[in-house]
């Protein structure tokens, strides 16, 4: 009975740090250190590390690898295309997303650009890109922003759309006009799909990311992965790809805080 | 008055016609409380919409004060049966709404819509959301917001429909005393209970289906200000059970009509 009552007292929520030490963080926290272990021993058991490191040999690059200026130079020259692509795609996403939610004519004058675009793979579009602009800043952003745009396009308009037909039946009669309506209605009903949009927007915007650096000439982490991969340096590589990972969850767990807060009317659910 | 002259409407989707309402004439004086009752298909919501202005008559057409009516308009103000709140806004703000729709400072149509949610008995209740409330306070909030207005007419759309029972007869005893004790509002309030439309109403108007036409109007015995115990009294026992078998028989000839409908439309295949 008192180990009950106490589980059950550690599930209520806590202010701060103390959350991450609620069991189910625990758990996870447990799952990740369980995960390094095994790469540990698999690495161990291995004759030679030239292909796949051990946990610790890539910790070891990692903390290497971040005491280079190089690593930050690639570091630079990836994400100012990331955060030009990132932006816009976000930007014209919500916009065109509104357009199409809210004007039958653009949505049918759109709909099949969107239908085709939308059941291409976006890498697809890579060599395209490269054809049409070339390797430079443009080409790059340009790649970051078709892989976020459509996710993003397609939430807001979707949202947009679900907005109960009651509710603006109910701003009508009373005689709201289109403006008012916009921000007060339209905005914040489709809030919720738009900031789910922009977060898996942004997903995809880090994917895009990477499929540039490795599929154009590269310049930025791509360079790096090429010159690791041809010196055969496995802990290295694996760091690299390592920081491409807490790069995408850090990008996503600040788009999910920034969710939660737009959202915050819905309370603790 | 609120006049409502030989209205037709005649739904077309997808190649089905659907007539609505035929030739529906009748009136509702100023001050009066008017119940519209039928079964379900009478077209009692479409020609309180009407009234609101939010759908167009086929032929005929509703005059407000000599005035036909062809929108939406400050005079009139609804109250719906799924309450119709903004999930996202706390109480004080859709209580507020409709004076905002229609450009009222921000700290003016919150001073008035305080005093309404007062009035209907949310005193404190300002910052909490909708999804924090009962549905019968929920649609006390809707009361609130189309009173907010001050507007000549209010229309009610079957407002305690989706309440329990219990709640139900609470809000009809608090509608009944907030209607007598304030200026007597022209009110149309569109129903599926007798024992509702006994209580509160002037006149009812008795609606019959395939098309939605008038059946009877007849007018309440019992004078007014009325109180609660009223529904104790034998008379208002007999009153209600007289239109209780009115609307059975209706009721019950309807169901005949579409049996004998559907049988035809069996041999016809």
């Amino acid at each position: 009975m008192t180990v009950l009552d106490r589980g059950e007292a550690e599930a209520t929520p806590r202010e701060g740090w103390r959350s991450l030490l609620e069991p189910s963080r625990l758990v996870g926290a447990a799952a990740v250190l369980g995960g390094f272990a095994v790469w540990e021993f698999y690495g161990r058991s291995l004759e030679t590390n030239i292909f796949f490191p051990t946990f610790g040999q890539m910790v070891v690059s990692l903390i290497d690898l971040l005491q280079t200026p190089d690593f930050w130079d690639a570091y630079r020259q990836t994400l100012v295309p990331f955060v030009y692509g990132w932006i816009s795609a976000m930007a014209a996403g919500v916009l065109v997303g509104l357009a199409i939610g809210l004007s039958q004519t653009i949505r049918q004058l759109t709909a099949p650009y969107v239908a085709f675009l939308n059941a291409l793979p976006v890498s697809v579009l890579v060599p395209v890109v490269v054809v049409a602009l070339g390797i430079g800043m443009v080409a790059r952003s340009t790649v970051v922003f078709l892989f976020a745009f459509f996710e993003v396009l397609l939430s807001t308009a979707a949202g947009v759309r679900y907005i109960g037909d009651d509710i603006r039946e109910m701003a009508r009669s009373f005689g709201m006009g289109p403006l008012r309506r916009f921000r007060r209605i339209v905005i914040p009903g489709a809030m919720p799909a738009i900031m789910a949009g922009l977060r898996i927007g942004t997903g995809r915007a880090v994917v895009g990311m990477v499929v540039m650096e490795l599929l154009l000439v590269s310049v930025g982490v791509g360079r790096l992965v090429s010159r690791f991969r041809a010196r055969f340096d496995s802990p290295a590589l694996y760091a690299l790809v390592f920081t491409l990972a807490v790069f995408g969850l850090v990008a996503l767990a600040v788009m999910r805080r920034l969710e939660v807060r737009a959202l915050r009317w819905r309370g603790e659910d | 008055m609120i006049e409502v002259k030989s209205v037709s409407k005649v739904f077309r989707r997808n190649g089905v016609t659907l007539e609505a309402l035929r030739d529906v004439t009748f009136e509702v004086g100023t001050g009066q409380f008017t119940s519209i009752i039928g079964p379900s298909g009478c077209g009692k919501t479409t020609l309180l919409k009407m009234m609101a202005g939010l759908i167009a008559p086929t032929s005929g057409a509703i005059e407000i004060e000599g005035e036909k009516v062809t929108g939406s308009g400050p005079d009139r103000a609804l109250v719906f049966q799924h309450f119709v709140l903004l999930p996202w806004a706390d109480v004080l703000t859709n209580a507020a709404f409709g004076l905002e729709a229609r450009g009222v400072a921000k700290s003016k149509r919150e001073q008035i819509a305080r005093a309404q949610l007062e009035q209907v008995g949310l005193g404190g209740f300002e910052a909490h959301y909708p999804h924090e409330l009962s549905g019968g306070m929920q649609q006390r909030v809707g009361i609130a917001r189309a009173l907010a207005v001050d507007p000549d007419t209010l229309l009610m759309d079957e407002p305690f429909g989706s309440l329990d029972a219990i709640t139900r007869q609470v809000m009809q005893r608090d509608l009944l005393k907030l209607w007598q004790e304030t200026a007597h509002k022209t009110t149309v309030f569109v129903t599926h209970s007798m024992d509702e439309a006994a209580l509160l109403s002037d006149y009812v108007v008795i609606m019959d289906t395939r098309p939605g036409r008038v059946a009877q109007i007849i007018e309440v015995p019992f004078p007014r200000p009325r109180s609660e115990t009223l529904t104790e009294s034998s008379e208002y026992r007999e009153f209600t059970a007289r239109l209780s078998h009115q609307l059975e028989k209706m009721q019950r000839v309807d169901m005949e009509r579409e049996t004998t409908q559907e049988a035809e439309g069996s041999s016809d295949g």
